[in-house]
């Protein structure tokens, strides 16, 4: 047995011991207190020592400590809940206490308690739990997303807003590495960004992640390294969704820039003044048409910067508008620069924005266009132009004196089809609208018609002109009036057709007088030489004096029908027209025949409309129609009684008149060659001298008028004769 | 005297001075005249050749056959009537060209100007 165990032993182990050591009595007296409880609560022993414990509890303790007295009679031993106990200098201590039940201990007889000041750590405990609220606060209600991670990147804890934010639950995120969300564009960097706070350096950087939804999300990272002794641990994270602020921030750049291009990308030159009369703004083309970079005047003032603007008219408006705030554009001669510029000044909230062109090519243009515009409207000679089509865009005034067709008569119409008329050779046409195809200059002569219907000559100078593709744009036509000459070369032709035919009446006239005036002169030759040698009782010599009478006759007729002739072909004799009517002039023709047709029991009939008037010579006319209903007489057939017509009918070219007989008829391939000649007969038992025709065909044509013949043999005859309707522009040769 | 000649001509006066002079002159036998040269070809071409005159007068302008288509009608023949038929023509023209175009034909002996005279008549006797 160990010899030190005595009561002294123990007492003075409790006496020294660190732990408050007192007994009570069962009401809670204390009977007994350790010297030790003076070192914490203040109190002596001898103070505590009659004193009910109770008295020392805070209060708000008490009752639980009134619980555990009440439950210690039956409990051996309780371990009390750390509570409040009253330190002399009125503080409070935590106390830890055991109670130990030692009633039926003889020697105790009461409650041993044992405890200690667990003040410090109570008040430590309190103060992690603050700060563990503190930081729950801080980390899981932060609006912004907060996550941890460990030192290999491995996600530890993330708050609600990380949740929120991603998409994905903390239970999905967390023992996943960060990388796994961070879009990969931005991977780099991130991975670079992580490496930094490792190395020990808190710091701020810009990432994109991709959320559980596939979106690309914007965040500003703050990284925080946690030591843990000398080593770092974790990584807190902070970061803020600035998706927002990045697409406003892209937007804006965008805008920005898109602005720039609108500006830039004006082909005048453009500049911007603020109120201060400072460049805010100048595009590239101001720069090129100044040769200085933009960026070399902006924020300078315009007026310092080139002093002599103060003396112009812009200088004026440019302070006229920022005054009114009502735009203006204008023009002005730039000495020092040599151009004249149009301006457009337009006011803006800041100041004023100033558009400008040089217009002193296009002056040069303008003005050399007007000078052009004054040649083509100007110029005697008519000018067209048309659209490539040929329609027409413009005429000159010239060309309405030519033509008598106004510009807004001409408009959109196709100048080839409005002055073509009836005699236009349509030949022309087609090979003028051919030449036009090839898209090469040309010139045409045209018959053209005024708008009054008269005719002109046209000669038309055309000139296609060409875009870049060598594709027809245009045309331009000028237009020259060759009448004069082209009716002075229809009137030579016209000349040279008379000549023939005149040198034709002078064969038919040496045929005249070889044969139909000589006949009879022979014959009086012969007959007076003959007549002393015959007997004057003789039958011969009767009839030689009667052969001479006739052929006398014979040749008196034949000069008077050269003289008729000659009338009709001397235009210096020729009467002047006068308006006929046919009908009349008709029966009057046949009612001076009437006794030849009495005596014929001929019948003649007129078909003639009232209304058809002639523009004839009477006399002419008269002799034409005698002729024709003589030749008719004439050529009768005895076997059946003779039927005249007169046939007239008037269409708008002219009148036609026909003299239709039942008579003889001829065989027309053997006629038709011969039958208006002179002294051509086709029947030789008539009295016929061969001259009618010719004269009835001679007169026809001195008016104009054409003449034809239809006949069979055995039938009858009938021959047309034309009168075309007069033109007024249609002048004989010989007047 | 030779035996027989036609005179061709429409101009009945003319016929009358020729037929006198010849008749006067004792030129043929028989002297026949025709007013349409249609009536003389057709003759000649169905009388015998003993028939045919020695001598025709022709008058070139004439209606219907004139002398110079009568002249077309003989030359097709020609043969037959060359030596036996001497063609004058006898005409009031004093055309040059014409007698040029006479005197290409064959059968053409001469081309005579109305009036005929007695002088050209003796010729013609002679020479036939």
């Amino acid at each position: 047995m160990n010899s030190t165990l005595t009561s002294e032993f123990y007492s003075t182990i409790i006496q020294n011991s660190h732990d408050m050591i007192s007994i009570l009595d069962p009401s809670g007296v204390y009977k007994y207190v350790s010297n030790s409880v003076e070192l914490h609560v203040g109190f002596k022993p001898c103070e505590l020592v009659g004193n009910n414990a109770l008295h020392y509890i805070h209060p708000d303790d008490l009752p639980y400590i009134l619980e555990v007295l009440q439950a210690i009679p039956s409990e051996k031993q309780i371990k009390v809940k750390p509570f409040r106990y009253l330190h002399q200098n009125g503080s409070w201590r935590w106390l830890s206490l055991v109670l130990t039940n030692m009633l039926e201990n003889p020697v105790i007889q009461g409650y041993v308690t044992n405890a200690h000041d667990i003040t410090d750590e109570v008040e430590l405990d309190r103060k992690r739990e603050k700060s563990e609220a503190y930081y729950k606060a801080l980390f899981f209600n932060h609006p912004d997303l907060v996550f941890t991670l460990n030192e290999n990147g491995l996600i530890d804890e993330s708050n609600a807003s990380v949740s929120r934010i991603s998409g994905y639950l903390p239970s999905e995120a967390i023992g996943k590495h960060f990388t796994h969300y961070i879009a990969s564009s931005h991977l780099q960097e991130a991975v670079q960004a992580f490496r930094k706070v490792i190395d020990g350096g808190a710091h701020t950087f810009e990432t994109r992640i991709i959320n559980k939804s596939q979106e690309l999300i914007d965040l500003c990272v703050t990284l925080v390294p946690v030591w843990l002794g000398n080593r770092i641990t974790a990584v807190h994270c902070i970061a803020k969704d600035i998706t927002q602020v990045k697409l406003s921030e892209r937007l804006l750049k965008e805008q920005a820039a898109q602005l720039s291009n609108i500006l830039g990308s004006i082909t005048e030159a453009f500049f911007a003044l603020n109120k201060q009369w400072c460049f805010t703004y100048a595009n590239r083309v101001f720069a090129d048409y100044f040769k200085v970079p933009a960026e070399s005047i902006i924020n300078r003032n315009i007026w310092q910067n080139s002093p002599e603007l103060v003396y112009t008219l812009f200088y004026h408006k440019c302070l006229q508008v920022m005054a009114t705030g009502e735009a203006t554009e204008f023009e002005e001669y730039i000495e020092t620069i040599e151009a004249t510029i149009n301006y457009k000044i337009y006011p803006f909230e800041d100041g004023v924005a100033v558009c400008f062109t040089d217009i002193t090519a296009k002056n040069a243009t303008q003005n050399e266009l007007k000078k052009l515009s004054l040649v083509a409207s100007k110029t005697t000679n008519g000018v067209i132009i048309t659209d490539k089509k040929g329609k027409v865009e413009w005429v000159n005034d010239s060309f309405t004196k030519l033509t008598g067709y106004t510009q807004e008569e001409m408009q959109q119409q196709d100048p080839i089809s409005k002055l073509q008329g009836p005699d236009t050779n349509k030949e022309d046409i087609i090979n003028l609208r051919r030449l036009l195809g090839l898209a090469i200059p040309f010139s045409e002569e045209l018959l053209s018609y005024k708008k009054d219907g008269e005719r002109i000559w046209i000669a038309a100078d055309i000139t296609p002109i060409l875009n870049d593709e060598d594709k027809i744009e245009k045309f331009i036509v000028i237009y020259t009036d060759v009448s004069d000459r082209k009716f002075a070369e229809e009137k030579l032709l016209q000349m040279n057709e008379n000549l023939v035919m005149q040198n034709r009446d002078l064969q038919q006239f040496t045929y005249i007088v070889s044969h139909n005036l000589r006949a009879p002169v022979a014959n009086m030759m012969g007959l007076t030489r003959i007549l002393p040698k015959l007997d004057i009782n003789s039958p011969s010599y009767t009839t030689a004096l009667l052969s001479l009478d006739k052929s006398v006759l014979r040749l008196d007729n034949v000069i008077c029908d050269l003289t008729k002739i000659l009338s009709v072909k001397n235009p210096e004799n020729a009467e002047t027209t006068e308006t006929i009517e046919l009908k009349s002039i008709s029966e009057e023709v046949i009612t001076s025949m009437q006794d030849t047709l009495y005596n014929l029991n001929a019948t003649v009939r007129l078909h003639i409309p009232d209304d058809i008037i002639l523009n004839a010579k009477r006399a002419y006319l008269h002799s034409i129609i005698h002729n024709l209903v003589t030749n008719a007489i004439k050529y009768r057939a005895e076997e059946r009684t003779l039927h005249i017509e007169l046939v007239a009918e008037h269409k708008p070219q002219g009148t036609t008149l026909q003299v239709r007989d039942n008579g003889l008829g001829m065989d027309m391939e053997v006629v038709r060659p011969h039958i208006f000649k002179l002294y051509k007969r086709f029947h030789v038992h008539t009295e016929g001298t061969g001259l009618g025709l010719y004269l009835v065909k001679s007169q026809v044509e001195a008016m104009g008028g054409t003449i034809d013949v239809e006949s069979a043999k055995g039938h009858g005859t009938t021959f047309r004769v034309f009168f075309r309707t007069q033109q007024h522009d249609r002048k004989s040769v010989y007047n | 005297m030779i035996e027989r000649a036609y005179i061709i001509d429409d101009d009945e006066i003319s016929v009358f001075l020729t037929s006198t002079l010849l008749e006067s002159a004792a030129f043929a036998r028989h002297i026949e005249c025709y007013q349409f040269a249609q009536v003389a070809l057709e003759k000649l071409q169905h009388i015998p050749d003993q028939q045919l005159p020695e001598v025709i007068f022709l008058d070139l302008n004439m209606p219907g056959l004139t002398g110079w288509d009568f002249l077309d009608s003989l030359t097709e023949q020609q043969n037959r009537y060359l030596g036996k038929c001497s063609i004058y023509i006898l005409t009031s023209s004093v055309d040059k060209q014409e007698k040029e175009l006479a005197q290409s034909y064959k059968l053409v002996s001469g081309f005579l100007r109305k009036p005929l005279d007695e002088q050209e008549i003796a010729r013609i006797k002679i020479s036939v």
